[in-house]
């Protein structure tokens, strides 16, 4: 087994049993239960299943703002405070190896959050209705990316502050800032809403959504998570020399 | 230079810091260059990839024989912002349109909307070097828009909103309001008096089917005249709705459509096509001998009979070996929905797919036909001549004769003697070669006018009336088929009833599934006590 994997698995143990990783897990899977149940579904008649889908997948993107946070700020802070860090980065592991390692289980814990919303569409078939399943594969690859995104943001986040609650902050503010930024500059800036409007995020998962898997998207979302996880690894390797 | 603690100078951890930045400027550049190197090639090539199960976001395979056939360079105008109109609706106490209004209910609609065009365009620019386009957002580029509009002799508020094309000296244009589907407070014209309402998203999108029409009616070249029979109080008399909505449709398509009266027109061969759409009162016997003479050398007719009004088309169609029933067909497999009789016809099956008009439509799009006769395809005929079914009823359907009362002009069905009519047939294209003619002879036989009721026909997104119009239009004036089912914007909704989705949704969603994460915290934190 390779060096990753047995840290990717170590830290996904870590993860798991954690009894706050579940607590969050519950919560977020009442809240997107709840919302899906009586805000998604209409009170009577008849719903479409496509536009439930579309609506269930934008919120468990906004979850993940609040969500991905407080998974990732374990990641490097917690080392930091508990001074185990320091054993860390003088394991004969490289840098890369930590961040894809703790990147890998955070992301996978993210993952678990959205798994519910296929699982929402199996109970609308055995319900009657005939959901169409290669939007809700597109959704799933969509969530996956923004995850991985969203994810990879949080683990930067957790490896340049020095205690678990300026991670979730920071990385709260990073990942709100990078869903929502392309929607809050003001309409009249249309240049820098032509910038940002290329990369919303928010935007490549509604399409999704819809059924409309995007290379270009898929290229942004991988592009991005690569580009965060190196900015975590170098701020890794600055703090290592520093 | 001073030594700090692990033995790192200044310059050692200044190197380490230019060296981390470098790396990383280094790492956005990168990202930054293969998301732009991708975008780049998407617009070469199509990098989407559509998932849906009815294809919903692909290009037709007519869209695309469409743009292909264009001979001449078409360019393409499209211009959004806020207009006049829109201003108007927003005014505050002082008179000036307030921005807020703006950039919260018309801006992100409009942005929509124009996004949708956008892309049609950017994919339709894809497939042939012929066209090209520009998208122009007013409020960004006013510039760019008075540039625009100077070079094609426009004042700039008489582009925005609308799609301009332009060929040579044809142009077309097809405003952005006409490719949003249902109400659309605020896009309507203001009300004087009323109270201001802001528009709503739309619930489907005609962005393709209504730049389609504009595009193959730009690329028709020159176009063919169509008749309609007018003067017998029929479905589509001049000044009616219908007759109004049949000729714009028409036109968009590249036809032009003219009303004719059979005894005042000199000569019946001046029209690529003639029309006869259900004449209430019955053909005089001139008017007849007219349309078979014209028939005869060559002519091509499209003949609908509704079952409401008594016809005699017998001497026209009785050389194909065709008969009109008198009678109305009740197929209750068929039905539209909301009906409880079976005399309304619509539904995705009624065609038989052995002909280029409804193969490219069977099974993939509705049609409405309403109170439709049958027809029958007896085994005598004339010599040259060639029958195919179009539509047809289902094999469990009736035939309930009827009776008119010319005088009145009313009828009545004779439910009493209803019978099985088994595999009906709705509509045949018959054609038939004469000897001494150039050309054959062409005629759509159909047993309804309700297929080219004006609501089907401004209902591209959710009917099949208007592509099977236009492939009937095609076949009778012989021009390169276009529409093989236009793009649907508009999916087959997707339903789950509540009440039946409502209760295990609870269960498993809300309280299962919290329930089952609650419970293995509470075991994780039991164990790792207890350990």
């Amino acid at each position: 087994m390779s060096r990753v994997a047995i840290l990717f698995r170590r830290e996904l143990m870590a993860q798991l049993t954690a009894p706050g990783t579940w607590v969050l897990l519950g919560l977020s899977w009442l809240w997107l239960g709840a919302l899906f149940r009586w805000q998604v579904m209409p009170s009577a008649g008849h719903g479409d299943l496509q536009f439930m889908l579309w609506q269930g997948t934008l919120h468990a993107v906004n979850m993940q703002i609040l969500f991905v946070p407080l998974i990732t700020m374990r990641c490097l802070a917690e080392e930091k405070r508990s001074g185990t860090i320091e054993m860390l980065v003088t394991a004969p592991l490289a840098d890369h190896e930590i961040i894809i390692a703790k990147f890998g289980a955070a992301w996978f814990v993210d993952t678990l959050l959205w798994c519910v919303l296929p699982l929402y569409m199996l109970v609308a078939r055995q319900a009657g209705g005939d959901p169409d399943w290669g939007p809700v594969l597109a959704a799933c690859f969509a969530l996956l990316g923004a995850g991985a995104v969203l994810t990879a943001i949080g683990v930067f986040a957790s490896s340049i502050a020095t205690n678990q609650l300026l991670a979730a902050f920071v990385g709260l503010l990073l990942t709100f800032g990078f869903l929502y930024a392309p929607r809050l500059v003001p309409p009249d800036w249309s240049f820098t809403q032509g910038i940002l409007s290329s990369g919303d995020l928010l935007k490549q998962v509604e399409e999704s959504a819809r059924g409309i898997v995007d290379l270009v998207a898929v290229t942004f979302q991988v592009s991005m998570c690569a580009l965060f996880l190196l900015f975590a690894t170098r701020s890794l390797e600055a703090r290592k020399w520093a | 230079m001073g030594m700090k603690p692990g033995g790192m100078t200044k310059a050692w951890r200044t190197g380490v810091f230019a060296n981390v930045v470098l790396i990383c400027a280094l790492g956005v550049f990168v990202a930054i260059g293969s998301v732009t190197l991708v975008r780049k090639l998407s617009w070469r090539h199509d990098l989407r990839f559509d998932m849906t199960a009815e294809r919903t976001y692909s290009m037709s395979d007519g869209d695309r024989s469409m743009l292909r056939a264009l001979e001449a360079p078409v360019s393409v105008v499209f211009a959004w912002g806020f207009d006049r109109d829109i201003l108007q609706r927003v005014l505050d106490a002082q008179g000036a349109p307030r921005a807020d209004l703006l950039a919260q209910h018309y801006r992100p609609l409009m942005e929509d909307a124009a996004r949708r065009v956008h892309r049609v365009l950017e994919e339709w620019s894809h497939v042939t070097p012929q066209l090209t386009y520009s998208v122009i957002d007013a409020d960004s580029a006013p510039r760019e828009l008075e540039l625009e509009a100077r070079r094609l002799g426009r004042h700039p508020e008489e582009l925005l909103n609308k799609v301009l094309l332009v060929q040579g000296t044809r142009r077309r244009e097809v405003p952005l309001s006409r490719m949003m589907r249902d109400v659309q407070w605020g896009f309507f014209p203001a009300m004087p008096g009323a109270s201001p309402r802001f528009p709503q998203p739309p619930s489907s999108w005609g962005m393709s089917a209504e730049l389609g029409s504009a595009v193959r009616a730009l690329g028709s070249g020159s176009m063919p005249l169509v008749g309609v029979v007018v003067g017998h109080d029929g479905l589509m008399e001049p000044g009616s709705r219908a007759f109004a909505d049949l000729g714009g449709f028409l036109q968009s398509e590249g036809y032009e459509c003219r009303g004719l009266e059979l005894m005042r027109t000199e000569d019946l061969r001046q029209f690529a096509c003639i029309i006869v759409p259900a004449p209430k009162k019955l053909l005089a016997a001139r008017e007849t001998e007219l349309l078979r003479d014209y028939e005869q050398t060559g002519g091509r007719l499209l003949l609908c009979a509704d079952p409401r009004f008594a016809e005699d088309y017998a001497r026209i169609i009785e050389p194909f070996g065709v008969t009109l029933t008198a009678a109305v067909i009740d197929d209750r497999r068929l039905r539209e929905p909301s009906r409880e009789s079976g005399v309304d016809l619509q539904s995705m099956s009624f065609c038989v797919g052995q002909h280029p008009v409804d193969a490219p439509l069977k099974d993939r799009v509705a049609l409405y036909l309403g109170p439709t006769r049958p027809l029958v395809l007896r085994a005598e005929h004339a010599p040259a001549v060639e029958r195919v079914a179009l539509l047809r009823a289902s094999a469990d359907a009736d035939a309930i004769p009827v009776t008119h009362d010319s005088s009145r002009g009313t009828y009545s069905a004779m439910e009493g003697k209803r019978e099985k009519a088994p595999q009906a047939l709705l509509a045949a294209a018959l054609r038939r070669t004469h000897a001494g003619s150039p050309r054959e002879s062409r005629t759509i036989l159909l047993g309804g006018g309700g297929a080219f009721a004006p609501d089907e026909l401004a209902l591209p997104t959710h009917f099949g009336n208007r592509d099977f119009l236009l492939n009937c239009m095609t076949w009778l004036c012989e021009r390169p088929f276009s529409t093989q089912a236009t793009l649907r914007e508009e999916s087959r909704p997707r339903l789950v009833s509540v009440g039946a989705f409502a209760e295990p949704m609870r269960w498993i969603g809300v309280i299962g599934l919290p329930l089952l994460a609650f419970a293995i915290a509470a075991s994780v934190f039991f164990a790792r006590r207890s350990t």
